[in-house]
């Protein structure tokens, strides 16, 4: 299984990869300098870290992610509900709103959603 | 190097007093400001940084020297603790294992040292190179974080909110710290930095590195890390109000990290003790105003006692107990006697006096034990009847008491300038008859001759004697403006005399015997009285009257040095006699060759006069001493060693076989 767990810091520095793929290393340096304040050694670090942990390739100086910003969500969030709801999406929501109300604007996007399911299926 | 540990050691013990009664105050001070405690710590630290310190009489430290500097040159290493108890349990293990034997030429005390220090070298780097490694591995850590604001960084890779940095001191917080935890964590985290405990926290650690051998360190640096925490929660309450005190606690409790106890860096949020602290922080009160001032009271009070050095270290040399138990002011006689060579002067006792000698301060553990029937010469002594002797060497910087016959311990003055001045300062009055122009004195030594002192005005190098003014004393007018005198006696060499000096000049009014004699006091000069007129030009040690070639009157004999400019060592005998007025006129003058005696004179026995030489041999560190039969042959004097292990009591060895002469050198006889 990759390893999926991402840090918040790390996790902004991942979204500047993915704003602006694919780019040199050396200008991800730079967007890493201006918004998050690191020197390039701290960059290349957390890239190569990245890059292990197979999410982002290095090819030749040039970055490009592997799995997309949705796919990695959509599978954090897949893996999540996994292991703390045995996989039951059901489960996750009644827990999810069991502390929180669903808004208005929630209940008719959900419904939005599973209509387009049961079109597609 | 060895020195140098040596001093941080006895700082440490030092220090460890200091320690010892904070940690007893911290009991007394738990309601007080936790800022207090800390300033008590930053009275250990200036104790451990300042080598030295100012003395005064309200030090409650023993003493700022408990290993002395030489203890590697002992023959019995000892330490003075100011404890004696301590002294008591640790000394007889040192004199048993690491007492030097005289074969080896290193002492174990100096070896045991050597590896000490080195020991000791090797735990400061070890201690640095572990603090250089846990900044360098949390540096790295904390180099992928992001501003959240000013001096507050996020960083994934930390469990715990911390201030890393020392010049530039940074607050870093988990990245997945809640909000109202953060709050708290840098309303605490910011006290530290207001009251640079990043500074302090590093300097204590810093000073635990060089001190890292006593334990009573390491104890001080947790205390001071615990309460430095203290001091910022307790800050971080007076500032956000007491309703905090419930989620700062379960903050703080969410927080919690045990780790190891010690570390150099960072200043970690929860890391140091949070259950008592929680416990602290429930409980905490603003304290009264009267603690307060009552916290800072004691703070200044154990700044005047620990901070300061005691005054002198030592016992009173009045307290030292000679080998038959008896001490110098026990004596019950009415006058203090002063000693120096065969002679004793008398001074009136007074309280003032015994009050002024028991201010001469010894190192309590003698610097050397002296075996039985060993002699030391002492410079000069002081006695009052009934009581012990107290000897002192010529600078006065040891004493010892009573000798000769049971072992005795020599001790080291502690103040010797003190002694120095107040023995100095013994000086009894005298005046001048105004009308007869004879001094009158004030004073007879025990033998019946008289003194006074006076002062140097000039030295006369060619005819050694001096010019000297008496010294007025009182009401007493005085008629002679100066007086010049002339130096007879072994004691005294022309080179010891400085203008300005005091000189005792005693006068013996039984002339015709022998010439006057003068006695110094400290590294005074010795001379004659002028008195007679005797225009001495020969330099002398030593002069006596007696009848040396046998013709039925007596000379005035007198040995000095030799030729100055000769590279071999020589001495010169001569003598002269008495004409019918005062003038003197020389009939002998020999020069001889010889060892470099240290010391030369006449001796009498049976009516008979001698002449004794002595010095102490290179190697083996004996006196050695020569006797010589004079007698004159031709016209010149000549000197012959003889036995004299009977009937003298000479209890040294002797140096030149008997019946041995010495030879000549140089030019002999007396010029027309």
């Amino acid at each position: 299984m990759q390893d999926l767990q991402m840090g918040a810091i790390e996790s902004r520095f991942a979204n500047i990869i993915w704003q602006h793929e694919p780019l040199t290393a050396a200008e991800l340096a730079k967007y890493s300098e201006q918004q998050l304040t690191w020197k390039k050694t701290t960059s290349y670090t957390v890239l190569k870290r990245l890059c292990d942990k197979g999410i982002f390739k290095n090819e030749n100086g040039i970055v490009t992610s592997l799995i997309s910003r949705e796919s990695f969500y959509a599978m954090r969030s897949e893996r999540f509900v996994e292991e703390s709801f045995d996989g039951s999406l059901p489960a996750f929501l009644a827990a999810f709103s069991s502390r929180r109300k669903l808004s208005e604007e929630d209940v008719e996007n959900l419904r939005r959603m599973i209509e387009r399911y049961e079109e597609e299926n | 190097m060895d020195a140098l540990f040596l001093k941080i050691f006895n700082m440490s013990i030092t220090a460890g007093w200091l320690i010892l009664a904070v940690v007893a105050l911290r009991f007394f001070l738990k309601k007080a400001p936790g800022a207090v405690c800390c300033a008590l710590w930053g009275i250990v630290g200036i104790r451990l940084i300042l080598p030295f310190s100012l003395k005064s009489a309200l030090s409650l430290i023993p003493t700022t020297e408990t290993v002395p500097a030489d203890i590697g040159y002992m023959a019995n290493p000892t330490i003075h603790s100011g404890v004696s108890f301590i002294n008591s349990s640790i000394n007889p293990i040192l004199s048993e294992s690491l007492a030097a034997t005289p074969q080896n030429s290193i002492n174990p005390m100096q070896i045991l040292l050597f590896f000490a220090t080195w020991i000791w070298i090797f735990g400061m780097v070890g201690m640095l190179l572990y603090a250089a490694i846990s900044y360098f591995r949390l540096w790295r850590r904390v180099r992928e974080s992001i501003p959240l604001r000013e001096k507050i960084r996020l960083c994934d890779h930390i469990d715990t909110p911390f201030i890393l940095g020392i010049l530039r001191p940074r607050i870093y917080l988990p990245s997945a710290m809640g909000e109202e935890d953060a709050a708290y964590v840098i309303a605490h985290e910011t006290a530290h930095l207001t009251r640079r405990d990043h500074l302090w926290k590093p300097l204590g650690f810093l000073l635990l590195t060089v001190y890292w051998f006593h334990p009573l360190m390491w104890v001080a640096y947790i205390l001071l890390c615990r309460d430095i925490e203290v001091a910022c929660d307790q800050k971080v309450i007076q500032k956000l109000g007491t309703d905090i005190k419930r989620p700062y606690s379960e903050t703080l409790l969410r927080c919690s990290v045990s780790r190891r106890i010690v570390s150099a860096c960072p200043l970690a949020f929860g890391e140091v003790s949070v259950k008592s602290r929680i416990k602290g922080i429930l409980h905490y009160k603003k304290p009264a105003f009267w603690l307060i001032v009552t916290a800072v009271l004691i703070c200044t009070a154990v700044a005047v006692c620990f901070l300061t050095d005691p005054l002198s270290n030592g016992t009173r040399v009045t307290d030292l107990t000679s080998a038959s138990g008896t001490r110098l002011l026990e004596g019950e006689g009415e006058t203090v006697l002063f000693h120096r060579g065969d002679y004793s002067y008398p001074i009136e006792r007074t309280r003032d006096m015994e009050k002024q000698l028991k201010g001469i301060r010894v190192n309590p553990e003698p610097i050397q034990t002296v075996e039985a029937n060993m002699i030391i010469n002492p410079y000069f002594s002081i006695s009052i009847e009934g009581g012990a002797r107290l000897h002192f060497n010529r600078e006065v910087t040891a004493c010892w008491l009573n000798g000769n016959r049971s072992p005795f311990y020599i001790y080291k003055i502690e103040n010797p300038e003190y002694a120095w001045k107040l023995l100095e300062g013994y000086i009894p009055s005298f005046y001048f008859y105004p009308d007869s122009g004879e001094p009158a004195f004030s004073g007879s030594l025990t033998d019946g001759s008289q003194y006074f002192f006076a002062k140097v005005k000039e030295i006369h190098h060619d005819t050694n004697s001096l010019t000297v003014s008496p010294i007025k004393s009182g009401k007493q007018s005085v008629t002679a403006e100066s007086v010049r005198v002339l130096l007879p006696r072994r004691y005294a060499f022309i080179t010891d005399f400085q203008v300005g000096h005091s000189v005792c000049v005693i006068y013996d009014t039984m002339a015709e015997s022998y010439p006057p004699q003068i006695f110094g006091t400290k590294a005074l000069p010795i001379v004659t009285a002028t008195f007679l007129e005797i225009p001495y030009v020969n330099p002398m040690y030593d002069a006596v009257s007696f009848d040396m070639d046998g013709d039925g009157t007596v000379e005035i004999c007198s040995v000095g040095p030799g030729s100055m400019l000769s590279s071999m060592y020589t001495f010169t005998v001569s003598a002269q006699a008495r004409g019918e007025t005062v003038t003197y006129k020389s009939i002998y003058k020999n020069t001889f060759m010889s060892n470099a005696y240290e010391g030369l004179e006449f001796i009498e026995k049976d009516g008979q006069y001698y002449l004794k030489g002595w010095f102490t041999a290179q190697n083996s560190m004996e006196t050695l001493t020569d006797v010589f039969e004079i007698s004159v042959s031709e016209g010149h004097i000549v000197l012959t060693a003889i036995d004299f292990s009977t009937g003298f009591d000479i209890p040294s060895s002797p140096n030149l076989a008997p019946g041995k002469t010495l030879t000549y050198w140089g030019r002999q006889g007396v010029e027309p």
